[in-house]
């Protein structure tokens, strides 16, 4: 349907500019003018603005006409002409108004999906991680439960080290990940990674000792494949209390 | 005979051209994004609705002005003036159920009327401001929080005008065509004019207004039919300002009947006439801003209407070949001219509304030559109406009450 119209708004707009031909020399020039410059500033602005500058060239455009049809004394079968000349612009840059505000809408949807997508999508789709709100929604009711349960639980933060060189980061991450994944207790403890530099892992019901033996485990692992000596990201913990704090901390960090 | 050719062609080539730059300001207000206003405190409010045998709409009303939605003291008072009908029973059953809407029967009196009724509200209220609306009428919960908030932030603001919505405007092509015209020269006229000017006009619903002020001026002319736009003429006149809410809407039944219409318009037109009739023997009508308010009622109800005659006549006597016209002007290019520009605006308003549609662009390329044609007639009969008992019988022009029609969802 939305397709349909597309394809009738410029056909429609096709017509106009055909019709052209049909009218005095001057006539085309001065309509391919005025439709190119409202084109060019229908790009900058919303669908209600793009209105305000068809109806204002419309309207100018009219009454410029009717000045001519004075100055020029047309005052009997001429004013047709004049007539026809503006019943074709208005037609074309009606119809062209739509066609921006159609492709307008469709960018405009498409970025909404995006960002909704974003909400609801639960896991990074190469990397398999927790996106970052289905972490911090899965991380605040596991912080409610362990409160319940007088349990603690560990942060991790992982923060890749200056040293390693840019072009490799992002498989280095990859890799980072998915043994942090192979790492963890499946469907009990949380992985994230909001940015190519950096890696959350959320342990429940463990203390210092046990993070002390995630991380050691994940090294052990990462050397499998990893020329590091020393485990390339910088690591920093906390003790869970306040998930929500902690990670607005980050974002403040982040926005700085 | 060229000369008054001439004056007409001035006269109407200056109206085109107002008009147009007043739409395109419209359109532009309309279009810029409005500021979110939040006031520390809100100041308490009366809301007026006066009735009179409204017990087909009167439950709906009463249903959407429970659920309104405002932060400080609100009070609604429904004006029952004498009705023989259910809406006493209506009213009283809602005031048992909510503490803060209140039934009260209006004593009798003469002249009969909504100026009347609204006076007799005015006098039992001690809000800071109070809110009129009509017995049809559905208000948006936030309708009077916006108007508040606009007035209370405006330098010398009178009160706020909100946005009067059509509910049955699917109901036929009458309706439709009511519906656009309310859009266009209730609000986007509006707009335009608030945009140029700082000129705002009450609408007789959805309007607030300061009760000292209201009390101070010495309240409705009770002999007004069209006491809407006499108040405001008097409030503009001392200076004080009437700004547009777009936001705050409410929304109301419009005739659904040509006969009804035609009733509804000649009451409406005989109280501009009235108008008129002020404007000739009152210099207060024409101090400050008024003054623009009182030469549009002129140019309108009496400059366009005689020209038009004076246009009709030339052009009925060339048809008979009793004038010989010699054109020194591209009519044809101004006649074409005055419909782009009136299509432009009904174009222009349903934009603004998002409401576009193929039928109501259809609907607004015709009403030219259809609705605003019923203007001409409507006038011409208000104005015989008018002249005969006020003039030649001297009587009390009485107000004549629109039908309701059952509500719809809206």
């Amino acid at each position: 349907m939305f397709k349909k119209r597309l394809y009738l708004l410029f056909l429609l707009w096709g017509v106009t500019f055909g019709l052209l031909a049909l009218l005095p020399e001057g006539y085309a020039s001065n309509h391919v003018m005025l439709v190119m410059l409202s084109l060019v500033l229908m790009v900058f602005f919303r669908t209600k603005i793009n209105f305000l500058i068809v109806l204002s060239t419309i309207i100018i455009y009219g009454f410029g006409l009717t000045i001519y049809a004075q100055m020029e004394d047309i005052f009997s079968g001429g004013q047709y002409i004049l007539i026809a000349a503006h019943l074709l612009l208005t037609a074309s840059l009606l119809s062209l108004w739509l066609i921006v505000h159609d492709v307008k809408s469709l960018v405009e949807e498409n970025k909404s999906l995006e960002e909704r997508i974003g909400l609801l999508e639960k896991f990074d789709w190469n990397t398999k991680a927790l996106s970052m709100p289905e972490f911090m929604e899965r991380g605040l009711l596991i912080e409610t439960a362990m409160r319940r349960r007088s349990e603690k639980g560990r942060l991790i933060y992982f923060n890749v080290k200056d040293s390693v060189p840019l072009t490799a980061r992002d498989s280095l991450r990859h890799y980072f990940i998915n043994t942090c994944l192979h790492t963890v207790r499946e469907e009990f403890d949380l992985v994230t990674s909001p940015s190519q530099s950096e890696v959350f892992v959320f342990l429940q019901g463990t203390n210092t000792e046990g993070e002390a033996i995630v991380i050691e485990r994940l090294k052990d692992k990462l050397r499998e494949y990893v020329n590091y000596i020393e485990l390339p990201y910088h690591i920093t913990s906390y003790e869970i209390g306040n998930l929500k704090k902690i990670m607005e901390q980050f974002d403040h960090q982040r926005g700085a | 005979m060229n000369i008054v050719l001439l004056l007409i062609m001035t006269f109407f080539w200056t109206l085109l051209v107002f008009y147009s730059v007043l739409t395109l300001a419209g359109v532009y207000f309309r279009a810029k994004k409005q500021q979110p206003i939040k006031l520390e405190t809100y100041p308490s409010v009366s809301v007026l609705i006066p009735a009179h045998n409204e017990e087909i709409v009167i439950e709906d009303t009463l249903h959407a002005m429970a659920k309104l939605d405002y932060p400080g003291e609100l009070n609604i008072y429904l004006l029952d003036d004498g009705s023989s009908d259910r809406t006493p029973e209506i009213g009283k059953s809602f005031q048992e159920a909510f503490s803060r809407i209140h039934y009260i029967s209006v004593p009798p009196g003469e002249p009969k009327g909504k100026s009347r009724v609204l006076n007799y509200g005015l006098s039992i209220i001690e809000s800071e401001y109070f809110l009129v609306y009509d017995a049809d009428n559905q208000p948006e919960p936030d309708a009077v929080k916006f108007l508040v908030e606009k007035a209370e932030t405006t330098p010398k603001a009178a009160g706020a005008v909100g946005y009067v919505k059509t509910r049955n405007a699917d109901k036929n092509l009458l309706t439709q065509m009511i519906a656009l015209e309310f859009q266009v020269f209730q609000l986007l006229m509006q707009s335009g004019r608030w945009q140029l000017l700082k000129l705002g006009s009450l609408a007789g619903t959805n309007m607030l207004l300061r009760k000292d002020i209201i009390d101070k001026l010495g309240k409705y002319d009770v002999y007004a039919l069209a006491e809407d736009a006499e108040l405001t003429i008097r409030l503009t006149a001392e200076g004080y300002l009437l700004p547009v809410v777009p936001a705050s809407k409410t929304w109301e039944q419009e005739p659904e009947t040509i006969k009804t219409f035609i009733k509804q318009r000649t009451r409406w037109l005989i109280g501009n006439l009235y108008l008129l009739e002020k404007l000739f023997l009152s210099s207060k009508f024409w101090r400050k801003k008024a003054f623009h308010h009182s030469i549009q009622h002129l140019t309108v109800y009496l400059l366009f209407a005689v020209l038009l005659l004076f246009s009709h006549l030339f052009f009925i006597g060339s048809l008979f070949d009793l004038f010989e016209p010699t054109y020194a002007a591209p009519i044809l290019m101004l006649w074409f001219m005055s419909y782009i520009v009136y299509t432009g605006q009904l174009i222009g308003a349903i934009v603004m509304d998002r409401t576009v549609s193929p039928l109501k662009v259809t609907v607004a390329l015709i009403m030219y030559f259809t609705y605003a044609q019923l203007f001409v007639i409507l006038l011409g009969r208000s104005a015989v109406i008018y002249v005969w008992k006020r003039i030649v019988k001297r009587e009390t022009i009485k107000w004549d009450k629109t039908n309701r029609f059952k509500n719809r969802p809206i």
